[in-house]
């Protein structure tokens, strides 16, 4: 099936200098408490219920968990998912870094592991663990930074700042800022300058820099540390702010409910990557309720020493993989948590002169969970003898097919959530089969309108832009935060095309700096909602 | 109070000139450090204070003195001037440094609220004196003051007459501006002071001048203080400040301690600085000095005990980075606005009595605030020039440095004069430093403070910096 994804954002520069300051200003205010968090004027909101968003729009999707796992650095796929229908010229192109045929699992005729991930054996052969071969993206672009962000945002255009989860839950939790979850949407470890959960006005993930500190956070319930801060009057005043920075952080001890809602499992080790995944399988079991998490490891920048250093990495990994499955396993929800690996691009096919690999192009995406009701190879694998000129692969799957498919085939998104987070080409379902919680996949029907973008500019007030796929009858209302309607309904016929109308006018209906919504009623029945900044 | 004489174990460095600036101005910048870092602590605090004493007021708008009827036919209603003049106080606290941080003071001291005066005339002419007084005499200070027309009009000495006398300002002279409440002085004292304070009561022009009227004035005998005359308003203030001396000396001591130095009291100093106020015929300057010469103001324990104003936040941020942004910004309007936000509103405390400050500024509702706008100032910078925070971290650590602990650390220190931080945060700040370097870049030396991933990393550690508690102190 083809999703036709919109082209056009009608995101100008200046609109984008209305919205952008936000963008991510609440890095570390997620989940704060109440509305105090956004300054509207003068008016004190930290009570404001805003009447019909959040619980219109929240849990409309499964129980279902994803656990995004980052490998930072650049994972060479070759050496993790070994292509041995092709093992000479793999070989000859590796001589030095080439995992030896006798040490590779094969998972069928054509492909293997390195035995050093053997860990997750069990879970292929159970059926809990697929392979997306050559994933990757048109021109590859090879610095770290860029691809990591082109991941993350799903364009190469660097004027876009919001990351693909953050788009979604932007579509998803229009009230956000105003109205913030009880339960933090998404957990990220590490990654600080990750964009993915960014949003154009906020960042949609509770984000600390290290499970370490995670720990401490889910012990104590409180994100910052609060003893110790000396008796002297620098050291009161810390702890009066600390105490305030507390009070005001509220998700600190939802986690700690859930952290205390479970117990440890032994078989996990003291390593950095394992301590990610048994917290996150602590807040699992404790019935955390947040769906999505990312975990990352990192040090894959394997430029020399590859074959000890990409051992160890996949060993964690993979042991790490294991342990997180079995405690669920343990504790009855492993088919309900689906996680899934990504890495900023695969390396280079042949070998550089230090024992290592370069910056390459497409590679494999591992998916794991029993939920996956079968193992398996998803797509071709990418041509070794066919490359391009700086020696590297083309991929068979674009990476955005994969957000787009776990999105629409694990958390059962709906598609205008999924719309609304990808960019870039089109796209398609790689149709994983997933089931969606028994239910038969959404239908996936042309809709009337997409996309949708209220631009504010100062002089001309709010302006809607959409674009209509069939002559349809729009009944368009703005409401304030309060759930209020403001300025004059519009109800009217529009015919298929582009189209761009005034939406308000700022100067006559006095609006005051702040967060709207747009709620459009396509033909009497389906709603569209989005939240836009006046400033 | 011995003065500081800077020896090996207290030596005059970085830090001593960070927490200087930083509480005589508004945030420290690198371009302060390195212009203080070979002079003597006497030579710095000289020459702030005497330069802040020959800084002349700024230039009168050309509606300094207009009455009601030029403001009503003027094309503008007083909202724009008195915003156009909130702006401009906010200039002048970015450029002036300790002149414009005494006259915050002051406006927090004589206080008026600039909508309750309602002439913007009058809010220029009461900040022309809180300039051209700021660093003058306490006694003149208070007497010229009270015949402000925004404090005639504030606390309605316009209103007291001649058997009709009106007592808001005699009671807030002795318990907000001079003595403290209930210190020295009885309801007597201020009936009688009152009526000795009439005749203030007729407008040249509506809300224009406002002039000494004979026939308003009580001209009867009055007990202040136990001295009986036929008192008026400069007889009322040379027997305050012949009286209460002591009272003043230590009630005016102690609230410029509060704001410069600490939180918490220390008497001896309070008793020193007092008497060398008296001795000076209640002239500031000296008193000042002295103060900030001493090494009571440079110890350490008295390093990062002051909650940030809203205003400190902002301008101390914005100081110190000194960095560009976009000229498209009305700065002013939006420092204007934020710091009214987070509940500080140039010319209009709270209450008479002033912000209080210190706990008071803190809360859930404006904490998140203080992230949020220190959090606008650093996205203005880097929309404007990514590269100036590549620029200011080799000048701030040298350009060879690759230690990141190192540089994190330095950074930390110059952000926050310097205070020590949780080890978990240090550790936070360092995962944050190195970002989406990967971590191999540090460890096999392709990593260095000229890499062009070095501007997002300063500017990530800096967001993150700004919401650790710390940061609110000074």
């Amino acid at each position: 099936m083809k999703l036709k994804k919109p082209n056009e954002l009608h995101l100008n520069t200046h609109d984008r200098e209305h919205a952008h300051w936000d963008r991510r200003g609440f890095l570390r205010t997620l989940g704060m408490a109440g509305a105090g968090a956004i300054s509207f004027g003068n008016s004190a909101l930290s009570v404001v219920e805003s009447p019909f968003l959040t619980q219109a729009l929240s849990d409309a999707y499964s129980d279902r968990i994803l656990v995004l796992i980052r490998l930072k650095g650049g994972n060479d796929g070759l050496n993790t998912i070994v292509p041995v229908y092709d093992f000479d010229f793999y070989a000859n192109k590796r001589p030095k870094i080439h995992i030896p045929e006798s040490k590779i699992h094969k998972l069928n005729d054509d492909f293997g592991i390195p035995d050093f991930m053997n860990p997750i054996v069990p879970m292929w052969n159970e059926g809990a663990m697929k392979i997306i071969h050559g994933v990757g993206y048109e021109n590859q672009n090879l610095s770290h930074f860029k691809s990591s962000e082109i991941w993350a945002t799903t364009t190469p255009d660097s004027n876009v700042t919001s990351g693909w989860m953050g788009r979604y839950y932007e579509g998803m939790y229009p009230d956000y800022m105003i109205n913030p979850p009880e339960k933090p949407l998404a957990l990220q470890v590490g990654g600080g300058g990750d964009l993915i959960f960014d949003g154009d006005l906020t960042t949609y993930s509770f984000s600390v820099s290290s499970p370490q500190r995670l720990k401490k956070v889910a012990e104590n319930g409180t994100l910052y540390d609060n003893r110790n801060n000396g008796s002297h009057l620098h050291g009161q005043q810390v702890s009066f702010l600390r105490e305030a920075s507390n009070t005001t952080f509220r998700y600190a001890s939802v986690i700690n409910d859930a952290y205390d809602n479970s117990k440890d499992f032994d078989a996990y080790t003291k390593d950095n990557f394992d301590l990610q995944m048994n917290l996150v399988a602590r807040f699992i079991k404790g019935g955390l309720g947040t769906k999505v998490y990312m975990v990352t490891l990192g040090g894959f920048d394997t430029h020399a020493n590859q074959p000890n250093r990409h051992q160890t990495l996949m060993s964690r990994l993979t042991r790490a993989i294991e342990t997180f499955y079995d405690d669920l396993g343990a504790f009855g929800m492993a088919d309900k948590v689906l996680s899934m690996t990504f890495s900023e691009f695969g390396r280079r096919v042949a070998e550089n002169g230090s024992s290592g690999t370069d910056h390459g192009s497409a590679a494999p995406v591992m998916l794991f969970g029993p939920g996956l009701n079968g193992n398996g190879f998803i797509a071709k694998h990418p041509n070794l003898r066919s490359l391009n000129k700086k020696g590297n692969m083309s991929n068979s799957i674009d990476f955005r097919s994969v957000y787009a498919s776990v999105l629409t085939d694990w958390l059962c998104s709906d598609v205008n959530d999924v719309n609304h987070s990808m960019m870039g080409p089109d796209y398609d379902l790689l149709g994983l089969g997933l089931g969606c919680n028994g239910t038969e996949k959404l239908p996936l029907t042309d809709d009337a309108i997409l996309p949708l973008h209220a631009a504010v500019k100062n002089d001309l007030g709010v302006r809607l832009y959409l674009s209509v796929k069939k002559s349809s009858t729009f009944e368009i209302d703005v409401f304030d935060i309060l759930g209020r309607k403001v300025g004059t309904q519009i109800n009217t016929r529009l015919d298929s095309g582009q189209h761009n109308f005034p939406l308000l006018d700022v100067e006559k209906n006095r609006l005051a700096p702040g967060q709207y919504f747009y709620k459009i009623k396509v033909n009497g029945n389906k709603t569209y909602s989005k939240s836009f900044l006046v400033r | 109070m011995r003065p500081y004489h800077p020896s090996e174990s207290n030596p005059w460095n970085a830090e001593k000139i960070n927490l200087v600036i930083r509480r005589l101005g508004f945030g420290c910048s690198l371009t302060d450090i390195n212009l203080y870092l070979n002079s003597s602590p006497e030579q710095v605090i000289d020459d702030i204070v005497d330069g802040a004493s020959s800084l002349d007021a700024t230039v009168a708008p050309e509606w300094s003195q207009w009455d009601n009827k030029q403001f009503n036919n003027s094309e503008n209603n007083k909202n724009y001037y008195h915003t156009q003049w909130q702006k401009q106080a906010f200039s002048d606290l970015v450029n002036n440094g300790f002149r414009e941080r005494l006259v915050l003071f002051w406006s927090n001291h004589f206080v008026i609220e600039y909508l309750d005066v309602n002439q913007p005339a009058y809010l220029y002419q009461y900040y022309a004196l809180l300039q051209n007084h700021a660093l003058g005499n306490f006694k003149t200070f208070v007497s010229e003051i009270g015949l402000a027309p925004a404090m005639l009009r504030y606390l309605n000495g316009f209103e007291n007459k001649k058997n009709s006398p009106n007592e808001n300002y005699a009671r807030e002279l002795y318990e907000l501006f001079t003595l403290g409440e209930g210190n020295g002085y009885t309801q007597e004292d201020i009936t009688e002071t009152a009526r000795a304070l009439t005749g203030y009561n007729r407008f040249a022009t509506y809300l224009g001048e406002i002039q000494f009227n004979e026939n308003s004035f009580d001209k009867g005998s009055k007990t202040i203080f136990d001295q009986t005359g036929n008192w008026g308003y400069n007889d009322v203030i040379d027997i305050l400040f012949e009286e209460k001396k002591d009272t003043i000396a230590n009630f005016i001591c102690t609230k410029i301690y509060h704001y410069f130095v600490s939180p918490q009291v220390d008497a001896t100093i309070i008793a020193t600085m007092a008497n060398t106020l008296k001795d000076n015929d209640f002239e500031l300057l000296p008193v000042f000095k002295q103060l900030f010469k001493s090494e009571h103001f440079f110890a350490s324990i008295n390093s990062n005990v002051i909650i940030k104003s809203p205003i400190d936040l902002m301008l101390g941020l914005h100081h110190s980075l000194s960095f560009e942004y976009s000229d498209r910004i009305d700065l002013e309007l939006n420092f204007r606005n934020k710091c009214r936000d987070m509940g500080q509103t140039l010319f209009s405390p709270v209450d008479v009595a002033g912000w209080q400050g210190n706990h008071d500024w803190i809360n859930s509702e404006t904490l998140p605030k203080r992230w949020e706008f220190a959090d606008y100032l650093l996205i203005k910078y880097w929309q404007k020039n990514k590269n100036q925070f590549k620029t200011f971290i080799n000048s701030l650590v040298g350009s060879d440095q690759t230690n990141v602990e190192v540089i994190v650390t330095q950074l930390k220190d110059f952000m926050f004069c310097p205070c020590e931080i949780k080890e978990e945060e240090m550790i936070d700040a360092v995962g944050v430093f190195k970002g989406e370097v990967p971590e191999n870049y540090f460890e096999d030396g392709t990593w260095s403070l000229n890499d062009s991933t070095v501007p997002r990393q300063v500017y990530d550690l800096m967001r993150f910096l700004v919401t650790l508690p710390e940061f609110q102190l000074k």
